[in-house]
């Protein structure tokens, strides 16, 4: 398969394309919260707890109690209203459980009560979620008791073992007692401590640009490491806005995504880099736009056939990873498209534009390719009036041509 | 190099990861609740189920139950112990045979030793035989990749010290120096430790981390969070209390008295029998001397002393400071200054009690008993422990010095998993890592035909290679870890895109195939060294700066690159020398499965 695609000419759309999407993107992220423009509303960046400091706690009812009771009365017991049901799969359920997510940050007034009471983050949150589980148990009662069906089902999932919650002094052949609010899982972040970890994502982000620009700058140029540079804060501002305008939480995760992300899209521009690196030598007369095309024309295979088989192991990930993998998967499924894209789009014209700026022997050489231009045109059009051919034959064709007789010639 | 040699390297290679898998596949595959069970405990409770085995046994053994493996044992001790008996009387030789029973080894033995003696013979073997068994299972369980608490469920806690607290501003009111801030955070790391070591749990880590002033403490398998809280909070107390003699001579004789009879003076879930303690002067309570083996563990067999329930200073005192240092005799002393107050009660307890022990308590474990010699005034004061090693002396010190500081600690992450939750998420994990994997290697097949195939041998040597590293490094397999595990599938055949790509091109330019591959290998090497490179830099920068899944992501991400280096620049070069040794092939059909030409 050859292809020959003019893609510095493609260029300046493609800026205008990135551009677009990155300040739509940071519109979503920075833009006035108070406004109201239906799914255009900034929202700014769902904060995950490790950013914010806070709780994310995993509750099992074993009564059916539905989920705007549930955030009613973490409403009521001071945890915000962020509930997300979990769904537990009918064979493995047990009484009528349900499962409930709350994720509750700490906000600056909370900041301050804390520090007034002397107390620590995990202390204040633990009062509320023990009033919370009272509230609960109030409405709905303090033990389930499982007897007949639901004792089967729960023998067959657990024999020996306990059920989570479950009261053992009380267990009979009969029956089997279980508190009716148990914990699943939780995770306490204190607000002092998620600064620290935002700086150290700030930090580790700019630290794996920085190592990157100073080891392509000794292996290539200053151009390419800037080149480069600029694609990838172009992939990662991309990625900050599909995670600002999608509202999925931005935590740790989430940052190890977008880091895997620059490593990817760092991979994809080096391969570029590399062909045409290698093409500069042996394409000595030729000016950097066709170095660039050819170069990209020639990666182009490998770039499609690597980005779709990693998108096919990612998208495996987002259909049937599960919940918890669900926004990392989609993270790294729009990184992966938006990382290809910048190292055909972004890496190479970046560079391209330099060296038309700043290299000497490139004016040069864009003047004389101008010149021979002009004169195969003139030939060009004397040999259309002499044989009177109606169609003109396009200039970039007869281009390639002679370039391509000037190549073969060099090589033998 | 040579094709053989190639491949003989690519052998040791696979061998190599083979290897350091097999634990890790024995323990997720092969082994029972039992096994991991066993493997996991340690300290009291090893001790206790030991105990259990080691009854159980000889109960069994006593009535001529099969029991070989013990019993074979048993046997070979038996033979060295009528070894050392016939040397002692070279007249009167006994001879065994192979297949001797359990009574006719006691009864031999009874002639020629005492009851105690042999009971304990019979005891001690089996106690070894039991804890090799645990010891082995355990080391399997050292070389496994473990499973992150987002995937196994446990709980995890960052833990720092407030210097803000207004306790420490009283305390200090000229500020904190940096010295006594990592005393405080060591002693903090030893109080934890010295609590969490009751419980019993063998993989706990606790990990300092001295620059940034925290410590990271690890419990998998706990459920309960309140648990790790209680550990945490409960701040460890330091406190001196007066050795009662008599009582400790008592115990001492009642335990030989119960242990003759192969009783143990505490109860199953260890604590002292009521019949015991009313024999024991009134107001003492027996606590435990710490014991602890070369590598910092507390050892399980102990000792005890009775002291007296009242403490001497209080739980509150005030030590000024402790040092090491090199005493009247060239030995080494630990030197202990109290304040004021205090200095005035010492002054007067050691004044009433000169020649008797006073023993140094932390979080009721004594640590040192040392003998007092004359009335201390002026709160100086000097122990001197006989050949103690330096390194507990400076631990003494420091836990005297910082005993008293009670240094209020804070949870600043937690993190607990319940471990159902944390199946569910391995599960759904795992398959969808395997329909990735398939969806990659299936789609390379139907690209590079044959290609392909060479390419995803290499991909699953890769993945090989992979966890081998990580079991070799002790790595953690986290949730972001797994999907840095996918990611390297997708990733890794891109090496072998490079080159076939390189391949073609230069094949459709008119080289022959065999030219064609050696010179798409040779040019796509230092394409593909550097693009893996600059990602192996910020790699290892990750995981020296990064903390909790970052580091597990950036751990798996520079394995993988160094795995997929090797497996797609060596093995498969080595797998397309084969196939071009004897074939030129006239077509890109080994390459183009779609497109043949």
């Amino acid at each position: 398969m050859k292809t020959n695609i003019n893609f510095i000419k493609l260029r300046f759309p493609a800026f205008i394309f990135s551009l677009t999407v990155i300040l739509l993107g940071f519109w979503f992220i920075l833009g006035p919260k108070n406004l109201n423009l239906g799914p255009l509303t900034p929202k700014g960046f769902n904060l995950g707890i490790d950013f914010q400091g806070g709780v994310v706690h995993q509750v099992t009812v074993y009564y059916d109690i539905n989920q705007n009771d549930i955030r009613k009365l973490t409403e009521q017991a001071g945890l915000g209203n962020e509930v997300q049901q979990i769904i537990v799969p009918e064979e493995k359920r047990i009484g009528k459980a349900v499962s409930y997510l709350i994720k509750a940050t700490i906000t600056e007034k909370e900041q301050k009560e804390i520090k007034e009471k002397d107390i620590t983050a995990a202390k204040f949150l633990e009062a509320k979620i023990q009033n919370l589980y009272s509230l609960i148990k109030t409405q709905v009662g303090n033990e389930y008791v499982l007897q007949a069906e639901e004792l089967k089902k729960a023998n067959s999932l657990y024999p020996t073992e306990f059920i989570n919650g479950e009261i053992v002094d009380k267990k009979t052949d009969t029956q089997r007692v279980l508190n009716s609010v148990v914990k699943d899982s939780e995770s306490v972040i204190s607000p002092v401590y998620s600064a620290g970890l935002r700086l150290q994502a700030i930090f580790l982000v700019i630290f794996v640009l920085t190592v990157m620009l100073v080891y392509i700058t000794i292996r290539f140029k200053i151009q390419f490491a800037i080149g480069a540079i600029l694609a990838l804060i172009h992939d990662t501002s991309i990625m900050l806005g599909f995670i600002a305008f999608f509202r999925l939480e931005l935590d740790m995760y989430t940052i190890a995504a977008v880091l895997t992300i620059i490593g990817y899209s760092i991979n994809d521009t080096i391969v570029v880099y590399d062909r045409i690196r290698e093409n500069f030598g042996i394409m000595k007369d030729f000016t950097s736009k066709q170095i660039f095309n050819t170069s990209l024309n020639q990666t182009l295979n490998r770039t499609i056939v690597t980005s779709f088989s990693t998108q096919l192991a990612v998208i495996a990930l987002l259909i049937w990873g599960g919940p918890k993998i669900f926004s990392f998967a989609f993270t790294l499924t729009v990184g992966i498209l938006f990382g290809t894209y910048s190292s055909i789009f972004i890496a190479g014209p970046v560079v391209d534009i330099w060296e038309n700026l700043f290299s000497k022997k490139e004016k040069a050489k864009i003047l004389k390719e101008k010149k021979r231009e002009e004169i195969e045109q003139k030939e060009e059009d004397a040999k259309d009036e002499n044989e009177e051919q109606t169609t003109a034959s396009n200039e970039t064709i007869t281009l390639s041509k002679s370039k391509l007789k000037k190549l073969t010639g060099k090589k033998k | 190099m040579k094709k053989r040699t190639r491949l003989l390297i690519f052998l040791f290679f696979l061998a190599f990861g083979l290897y350091f898998l097999i634990p890790t596949i024995r323990w997720y595959y092969f082994y029972s609740d039992i096994d991991k069970f066993e493997a996991s405990v340690a300290g009291d409770k090893l001790k206790l189920e030991v105990e259990k085995k080691v009854n159980a046994a000889m109960e069994k053994l006593k009535k001529e139950e099969k029991l070989d493996k013990e019993l074979n044992s048993i046997r070979e001790e038996f033979k060295k112990e009528v070894k050392k008996i016939n040397r002692a009387n070279p007249e009167d030789k006994i001879s065994i045979s192979d297949k001797i029973t359990f009574t006719e080894m006691e009864k031999i033995l009874l002639e020629k030793r005492k009851q105690k003696y042999v009971d304990s013979f019979f005891r001690i073997t089996l106690e070894n035989f039991y804890s090799k068994n645990y010891e082995s299972k355990r080391k399997v369980k050292e070389s496994i990749i473990k499973l992150g608490l987002d995937l196994q469920g446990g709980a995890y806690a960052v833990v720092t010290v407030n210097f803000n607290h207004p306790n420490m501003k009283k305390k200090y009111p000229k500020g904190i120096t940096k010295e006594d801030r990592e005393a405080m955070i060591d002693s903090a790391v030893l109080k934890i430790e010295n609590r969490i070591n009751k419980y019993g749990i063998s993989e706990t880590s606790i990990q300092k981390l001295r620059d940034q002033e925290k410590i990271v403490i690890n419990l998998p398998g706990v459920k309960e969070v309140t648990e790790l809280r209680q550990i945490i909070e409960t701040v460890g107390v330091l406190e001196f209390k007066l050795v009662s003699k008599d009582g400790s001579d008592m115990l001492a004789k009642l335990k030989r008295e119960y242990e003759s009879q192969s009783k143990s003076i505490f109860d199953a879930k260890g604590i002292l029998l009521a019949e015991v303690q009313a024999k024991l002067p009134p107001d003492t309570e027996v606590l435990p001397i710490s014991n602890k083996d070369k590598w910092g563990k507390e050892s399980d067999k102990k000792e005890f002393l009775v002291v007296e329930k009242e403490s001497l200073l209080g739980d509150n005192m005030q030590i000024l400071s402790a040092t090491v240092s090199v005493g009247d005799l060239g030995q080494h002393v630990v030197n202990f200054e109290l304040g004021d107050e205090d200095a005035k009660k010492w002054a007067k307890v050691t004044g009433d009690n000169v020649g008797k022990q006073i023993a140094i308590i932390l979080d009721n474990v004594i640590l040192q008993y040392p003998v007092v010699r004359d009335k201390i005034t002026g709160g100086r004061s000097q122990i001197t422990l006989g050949d103690s090693p330096l390194e507990e002396l400076r631990t003494l010190a420091l836990i005297l010095k910082s005993g008293s500081m009670s240094a209020p600690l804070e949870i600043s992450e937690e993190n607990t998993v319940g471990a159902s939750l944390g199946q569910d998420t391995i599960r759904m994990g795992l398959f969808a890592c395997l329909i990735g994997s398939f969806f990659v290697l299936g789609f390379m097949i139907i690209w590079y035909s044959l290609g392909g195939v060479f390419a995803d041998i290499a991909v699953m040597l890769n993945v090989l290679l992979l966890l081998a590293g990580m079991a070799l490094f002790k790595g953690t397999l986290t949730l972001p870890g797994l999907a840095g595990i996918v990611l390297t599938i997708g990733m890794a055949v891109d090496a072998n895109v490079i080159i076939y790509e390189r391949i073609k091109e230069e094949f459709r330019a008119g080289k022959t195939f065999k030219t064609a591959v050696h010179l798409g290998f040779d040019k796509a090497f230092w394409t593909i060294l550097d693009a893996n490179l600059t990602t192996f830099a910020a790699g290892i920068g990750l995981s020296l700066f990064g903390t909790g899944p970052i580091k597990g992501f950036a751990v798996t991400l520079c394995l993988g690159i160094v795995s997929t280096l090797f497996t797609g620049l060596f093995m498969s070069r080595l797998m397309f020398d084969y196939l071009i040794a004897n074939t030129d092939f006239k077509t890109l059909r080994v390459l183009n499965l779609l497109r043949g030409k």
